[in-house]
């Protein structure tokens, strides 16, 4: 009797979740293609960290903050002092990697249903998952790569940190498989293009001195592409123009939509890192400003580095005493390491963003500017010798812009002349994360405070050694 | 000679024949109603012989020796013995045993006489439960039962407790399952009023195996008042009126020791002093003070039970409403409960057993218990600051001053934030049973039941537009750049306002059912005696909720206007750029089901040898069809001594000998963790083209086919003893509890992807926990004097916990919070879980040769912490592992429970008292900003060489002072008195002639004082995660009352 009243018991426990979708039964139709890659753009979100750090950790900017231990993990990386713990840098390892897999997934998939326009959309998630890979190399060298698709916590305890040559070897065939599949513009503004596919190989190809080769994308981006400078510097970064013709690549950020919060910065669709670099702002009418955590700050040095006459210094530099200067009634609370001096390309402006309104401001991230195409492919003809002239030409296009003359520009030669490209790359590109991967990239470290040999890389991640299985092997020196 | 032989002879045979046998009738019925007793047994003593009354109380035994005693027993009734002379009919009447629950003690499927109990039980009886006028009966399980632990999370109104049964058996959900009268009533223990509970009998070791799977964490059986046959009504009303205090406040700076501070951090750092004229401050804000009120708590409830000759009843109804210490208006919470036990003898062999409660709750609350919470406000913000800012209340800052961004820029005015709290949640639940018992044969009964739990609950709550001052990101509006003293309602100036309040509203609603049929069958052979249990149980839980939240832009923004139908979406695009405001509707919808087998066995012979082994089959949705099916089985044993023929000791009424072990099992996780889902386009895989946020899908949490439940591992052994006439009886038990294959969500490798928005690491079994220690027990009942009698209960438990294994990778798992980010917790192979694992301090800098000694310490000055360098590298390292080590534990060594009772004459008075020992606490609700307030022991700072060895200096450089480190950790040691009570009865000559049977009058103090070293609200401050527990962030204080009542019943 007891046993008859369970007559079905085992059809009685064969149930699903009703209205959600299973990871293995999925990719049916275009729409679940075009939303997996979403979810794939969704991680470009989170590399504001890489570009708070790629400044912070090179000679232009100090941390900052509210006080020493505000953000430790940041103030570590600015005094060269961090350590396989830090925790910034298990967050790009984490997320960088988070956005590999999300792209996995769909290569993993790649072949259950047809679309028309599937090649495309196949190249977008290739372009994304190397420019993940890339972020990866330029922090931590050799990287574990797997291709083919997600992976289980077996196989991630199986896999060995991959040469860093062999990574680029397969960054520079993907991207070079996908340029054909990639328009130069897109109806929609954030997505993947031709040029960013082609600039991001360039750059690919010049951070291993693979010098002919850059120079052959990025002249196709100058050449072929639809791109030209902003003809006035103090605009590109105002959160009214972007996407603006000079943006190869631009990740997307917006604030009016979605609320942020402090315990999950990759779920922000606003940009993070823009709070994080206002001022500190007590009282007055400081509009169209924003306050801000005062992180990131420039120093005295980089400001001096402007000559008279660049107008790229005000849009770089925001000079806070000069602002209170013209506007007595604004007072300010000083941070750590202050400065005076903070990142104008990225301050946070008073707009209609929703709380927590210091991590959810609007800036887009400039990600590959034409000027810095301009200037890869300078330095790819010069140390290359490619061409001087054709060097001297990209370079002073960049020049004449910032001083609105030709007086400023470049006749050097040679070795002279990389340099010349090196500084420029500096004060154009000062605040937009690349300094401290160029640095790094052209040996020349001596200026940043605390550097060693061992700060060529970051440390992996102690913890993710661990969880990896132990089997990789530490960056020397950490 | 001869002849006295056989003289002896003939008397020796005379003998025999006069022992002749006769035949015994008569009737059975009961003291107080006359009525016949159905059921009793009669067994001649010294025999195995015996038969039962029937239906009218009749009986008859034959083949009666005479000389021999009968023996009258039935449960709940004093056995009485009677000597048979000779074949004449003897009728009896029994009298209750008031005692008579205490001897039966609630196993699961049943119930058994104490005496042959041979697992670990406790029990606690409605006296002991309502003694300190709980408002819940987590309440009324603190300090009373050994092997119980209860900590509270907040003493504000209607705050839940946490329960621990032996320890933390799991990283997981600890608490333990809880049965009333039959029916398991889930989560919410608020349901139910304590006034209602005949008694509680608590399961403590792995005889909780015959609920299988949800057994691992102990279980709860709950007995409530019910009605017995042939009584007339007895009512009972008990009510009571209290006032709350918060029992303590933190001594924090006032004034003028704050500005002063202040000054020297200022000048330590090198900058002007802010406060040079201290004679100048006249404004000092005792923050505490001024929210801390006075609440009132009632309660009443009355009851009815009874029965008649087929039917029993018990109806209760009860009201308690319970204001908060911190803005009552904001803070409440009322309950209604009804009750009804229904039983009705169908026929003779079928009875109908139904259980009904209703519970209506209603409550509202301000922010409490994290960071953003309205103490942890208090806390921080300066004396400096007032409270309100004179103006009218009509503008922008609703008349409160605000605080200044350079007191962080999340910290605002704690009386703002209340203004701006509106909320209020709601539940409606019904929990039953119909249960139809059939005597299929005389000792074999077959039990059907079905009960069930419907719950319907959710809230409402407003955010109207607050700004808290400038750069506080509490600000949900803007100030208009070009009139501060307006809102800025209009954010991308297109001329139409776009910035409104928010409302929110929530509706969910779960249903639960059991559906278990069981056979019971009770047989006899010999002296051996058996009890057989077989059932099935099927189980479901279905949850369905929906959740809106939008704009309120129809109508007044008020709260009585905000309701989600006043909400509209806005949507505006200027210049390509999106602004918006939308209604977010969402739902969320979920079942679970178990099918479960199971059995037990219970034996004893004469009372002296027990024995009891039983086995549950359960099969859970929670886990794949990989690993669906678990088994729990668990055996016990014991020996009642003082049965023993050859046991001969007076001093000793009885001694049992007991001993068990089994399996039991826990799979409290999420639902379907096994099967990998996607977030679904609502979900964190979202992306800005053109400004317009696109939603796309991606992976949730990742999914583990081979996940299975956690089973935990239970050893017992103990006894009980009973002395002086059974004044005096002890319990002392050992347990050893081991949990493995703990589920956990580990930390995975990046590479799978789990720190993506929305996505997280599959739940693994990966770990494993013990638990071992003592239970004592002591209950002490003797009457002087017909006027004076004393009750003296001590109970004492011992944890000793520790994760034997924490099997990800990196060994362990953090939690807590310190200042704003930092974890405090770890849950680590070798370790207790949720240890405290910091930086070690070693007092306090002296002067720079102390420093030049100590191993390299980044940026320290004389007056700084210094800390140990645990690894020996000469180096002490922040923000790595290498330096952190073990600076306390939460879990208390020993926690002991004392409660008095005297009875004196008219007069009763009693006291309890709770002590937890060896239990630390982080003091974790400082800011730590310059401006920020300080407790007041900063006093004692470390202000030149020889100050202070404790205390750092002043300086916000020194902010290497303010990383996680023993300086934080306070010993949370304490004792407490929980209840002082002194009480009046009416003598009975008195009551009769107004027909009452007892009126009671009593005043009482709860939680009238700790003594602890605790320097915080309350050292026993707790959180249901244990891998966060006694981190301090500011909870609500406990509360002390001051009660008066009466019990009346008539």
């Amino acid at each position: 009797m007891v046993l008859m009243i369970c007559y079905a018991c085992d059809d009685y426990l064969e149930i699903l979740p009703e209205g959600q979708e299973n990871s293995e039964n999925y990719f049916n139709s275009e729409s679940d293609y075009q939303n997996a890659l979403v979810g794939v753009y969704d991680l470009l979100s989170t590399t504001y960290l890489s570009n708070v750090l790629g400044e912070i950790a090179s000679d232009n900017t100090l941390c900052g903050g509210g006080d020493a231990t505000d953000v430790l993990d940041w103030q570590q990386i600015d005094d060269m002092t961090h350590t396989a713990d830090n925790g910034a840098l298990r967050s790009v390892f984490q997320w960088m990697y988070a956005g590999i897999s999300r792209a996995n997934y769909i290569i993993e998939f790649k072949d259950k249903t047809d679309f028309s326009g599937k090649d495309q959309l196949l190249a977008e998630n290739l372009f994304l998952r190397s420019y993940y890979y890339f972020e990866l190399v330029k922090f931590f060298g050799d990287v574990p790569m797997y291709l083919d698709g997600r992976i289980s916590i077996e196989e991630s305890q199986s896999i060995d940190r991959t040469p860093k040559a062999q990574v680029y070897a397969q960054l520079e065939q993907d991207l070079n498989s996908i340029i054909d599949d990639l328009p130069w513009q897109q109806d929609q503004n954030g997505r993947v293009t031709k040029g960013a596919a082609l600039a991001l190989l360039g750059k690919i190809y010049l951070y291993q001195d693979k010098f002919p080769e850059a120079v052959t994308v990025l002249d196709r981006v100058i050449n072929e592409g639809p791109y030209d400078l902003v003809s006035d510097y103090s605009t590109i970064f105002l959160n009214s123009n972007e996407n603006n013709i000079e943006s190869v690549f631009e990740v997307q950020y917006s604030g009016g939509q979605e609320g942020a919060s402090f315990g999950c910065f990759q779920c922000v669709e606003g940009n993070v890192a823009a709070g994080f670099m206002g001022v500190r702002w007590l009282g007055g009418n400081y509009s169209p400003y924003a306050y801000g955590f005062s992180f990131n700050v420039p120093v005295q040095e980089l400001y001096d580095a402007y000559e008279d006459g660049d107008t790229r210094r005000e849009p770089t530099i925001f000079d806070v005493n000069a602002f209170m200067a013209s506007r007595p009634d604004v007072t300010i609370t000083e941070g750590n390491e202050h400065t005076g001096y903070f990142n104008h390309k990225y301050l946070p402006y008073a707009e209609a963003v929703l709380p927590d309104q210091n991590i959810n401001h609007s800036n887009n991230y400039r990600a590959i500017r034409f000027s810095d195409v301009l200037l890869m492919a300078a330095e790819a003809y010069s140390r290359g010798g490619l061409g001087d002239g054709t060097a001297q030409a990209y370079l002073n296009r960049v020049r004449r812009r910032a001083f609105g003359d030709t007086n400023h520009d470049i006749t050097s030669s040679g070795s002279a002349l990389t340099q010349d490209i090196w500084n420029e790359r500096r004060l154009e590109l000062a605040g937009e994360g690349h300094r401290f991967f160029d640095q790094v990239r052209t040996g020349q470290t001596s200026s940043i405070p605390g550097f060693t040999g061992r700060n060529v890389l970051f440390p992996i991640p102690r913890i993710e050694i661990e969880l990896a299985g132990n089997r990789w092997p530490q960056n020397d020196g950490y | 000679m001869t002849a006295k032989i056989l003289r002896v002879l003939v008397l020796l045979i005379s003998c025999v024949t006069f022992g002749q046998n006769v035949t015994v009738s008569g009737t059975v019925k009961e003291n107080v109603s006359d009525q016949p007793l159905l059921g009793v047994n009669i067994l001649i003593k010294g025999t195995n012989r015996g038969v039962t009354t029937d239906f009218d109380g009749n009986y008859t035994i034959t083949d009666v020796p005479i000389n021999s005693v009968l023996v009258y027993s039935y449960l709940g009734y004093v056995d009485q013995e009677v000597t048979v002379k000779n074949g004449n009919p003897i009728n009896v009447v029994l009298v209750e045993d008031s005692e008579a629950l205490d001897e039966v003690v609630v196993i699961g499927y049943g119930t058994q006489r104490k005496e042959l109990v041979s697992g670990a039980f406790s029990s606690i009886e409605a006296e002991r439960i309502t003694q300190t006028n709980p408002g819940r009966i987590e309440d009324a399980l603190r300090g009373n039962a050994s092997g119980v632990q209860v900590t509270s999370n907040s003493g504000s109104p209607g705050a839940s407790l946490n329960i621990r049964i032996r320890g933390i058996t799991t990283n997981g959900d600890n608490s333990p399952l809880v049965i009333v009268d039959g029916v398991n009533i889930g989560t919410d223990l608020s349901i139910i009023d304590p006034n209602d509970i005949e008694k509680m009998d608590i399961i403590k070791d792995a005889s909780t195996a015959i609920y299988g799977v949800q057994g691992a964490n102990g279980v709860i059986l709950i007995t409530t008042k019910s009605g017995r046959k042939d009584r007339k009504t007895k009512f009972s009303y008990n009510s009571f009126f209290s006032f709350q205090e918060a029992e303590n406040t933190i001594d924090l700076m006032d004034n003028y020791e704050y500005a002063a501070y202040v000054n020297e951090i200022q000048a330590a750092d090198g900058n002007a002093i802010p406060y040079p004229n201290l004679q100048l401050l006249d404004t000092n804000t005792d923050w505490q003070d001024e929210l801390f009120e006075r609440a009132p708590l009632v309660s009443h409830s009355l009851s009815a039970t009874g029965g008649s000759e087929k039917v029993t009843y018990g109806i209760s109804a009860s009201y308690f409403t319970q204001d908060g210490i911190i803005a009552s208006d904001k803070s409440n919470y009322q309950r209604w409960t009804v009750k009804n036990n229904l039983g009705i003898n169908l026929t003779e062999k079928l009875k109908l057993n139904t259980f009904l409660l209703y519970t209506n709750i209603r409550s509202q609350g301000i922010p409490e218990g994290n960071r953003g919470s309205v103490l942890y406000y208090a806390l921080n913000a300066s004396p400096l600051t007032a409270i309100y800012d004179g103006t009218d209340g009509t503008g922008v800052s609703r008349g409160f001053e605000y605080i200044g961004v350079e007191q962080g820029s999340e910290i605002i005015n704690p009386f703002a934030l209340i203004n701006n709290t509106y909320n209020e949640g709601f539940a409606d639940r019904f929990t039953g049973k119909v249960e139809l018992e059939y005597d299929v044969i005389n000792d074999l009964k077959f039990t059907s039941r079905f009960n069930f739990n419907y719950s319907d609950y959710g809230g409402r709550s407003f955010s109207p537009l607050s700004y808290y001052g400038p750069g506080k990101v509490n600000n949900n509006v803007s100030l208009d750049t070009n009139d501060p003293t307006m809102f800025d309602l209009d954010r991308n100036d297109d001329g139409t306002r776009d910035v409104y309040g928010t409302v929110s509203e929530n509706r969910q609603h779960t249903f639960d059912f059991i559906f278990e049929n069981f056979l019971d069958y009770k047989k006899s052979f010999g002296d051996h005696n058996f009890n057989v249990l077989l059932g099935t149980s099927i189980r479901s839980e279905t949850y369905k909720g929906f959740f809106g939240s939008g704009p309120l832009n129809s109508g007044p923004e008020t709260w009585d206007n905000a309701y989600l139908g006043n909400s509209n979406s806005i949507i505006q695009i200027v210049d390509g750029v999106v602004t918006s405001s939308l209604v977010n509707v969402s739902d969320g919808r979920n079942e679970n089901r178990w099918y479960s087998l199971f059995g037990r066995l219970q034996y004893d012979y004469k009372s002296k040898y027990l024995f009891s082994a039983m086995i549950r089959r359960d099969a859970s949705t929670k886990f794949g069809p990989n690993n669906r099916i678990g088994n729990f089985p668990s055996f016990s044993g014991g020996w009642v001594i003082s049965n023993e023929d050859f046991f001969n000791v007076d001093l000793i009424n009885s001694l049992k000998i007991r001993g068990s072990w089994g399996i039991t099992g826990n799979d409290k996780i999420g639902d379907y963790r096994w099967l990998g889902l996607l977030q679904g386009t609502t979900g964190e895989a979202t992306y800005p083209f053109d400004d317009l946020i696109v939603n796309g899908n991606a992976i949730g949490a990742l999914a583990n086919p081979d996940l299975k439940w956690e089973t935990n591992y239970q050893t017992n052994v103990g006894f009980d003893i009973s002395l002086f006439d059974r004044k005096l009886s002890l319990t002392l038990d050992y347990y050893r509890k081991k949990t493995e294959d703990l589920l956990l969500v580990p930390d995975v490798s990046a590479l799978l992807g789990a720190s993506a928005g929305g996505s997280s690491p599959p739940f693994v079994n990966a770990g494993t926990i013990e638990n071992k220690g003592f239970d004592f027990s002591l209950n002490f009942d003797h009457q002087f004097t017909d006027n004076f009698s004393i009750n003296l209960g001590y109970n004492l438990t011992t944890v000793k916990n520790k994760a034997l294994s924490v099997n990800n990778a990196a060994g362990f798992i953090s939690g807590g919070l310190f200042n704003l980010n930092q974890a405090t917790s770890r849950f680590q192979t070798g370790l207790p879980i949720g240890v405290f694992y910091g930086l070690q301090t070693n007092g306090v800098f002296q002067n720079q040769a102390e420093i030049d000694a100590h191993a390299v310490q980044p940026n320290a000055q004389p007056g700084d912490l210094r800390y140990v360098d645990v690894d020996g590298d000469g180096v002490i390292e922040y923000g790595s592992s290498d330096d952190l080590t073990v600076i306390g534990n939460p879990i208390p060594d020993v926690t002991m429970g004392f409660n008095l009772n005297l009875n004196f004459y008219q007069f009763d008075f009693g006291t309890s008292l709770y002590a937890s020992i060896g239990n630390d606490v982080a003091r974790s609700y400082e800011r730590f900003l310059t401006y920020s307030n300080k407790p007041d022991f900063y006093l004692n700072r470390w202000t030149g060489e020889g100050t202070s060895n404790e205390v750092p200096r002043a300086s916000s450089l020194a902010s290497n002072n303010q990383l996680w480190s023993s300086f934080y950790v306070e010993d949370g040691s304490y004792l407490r008195i929980q209840n002082v009570q002194l009480g009046y009865s009416i003598p009975e000559k008195f009551l009769e002639r107004i027909g009452l049977d007892q009126f009671r009058i009593y005043a009482a103090v709860n939680n009238l004082y700790t003594f602890t070293k605790y320097r915080g609200y309350n050292p026993d401050v707790s959180n249901a995660n244990p891998v966060a527990s006694g981190v301090d962030l500011g909870q609500y204080p406990n509360t002390r009352t001051f009660t008066t009542g009466i019990n009346v019943s008539f």
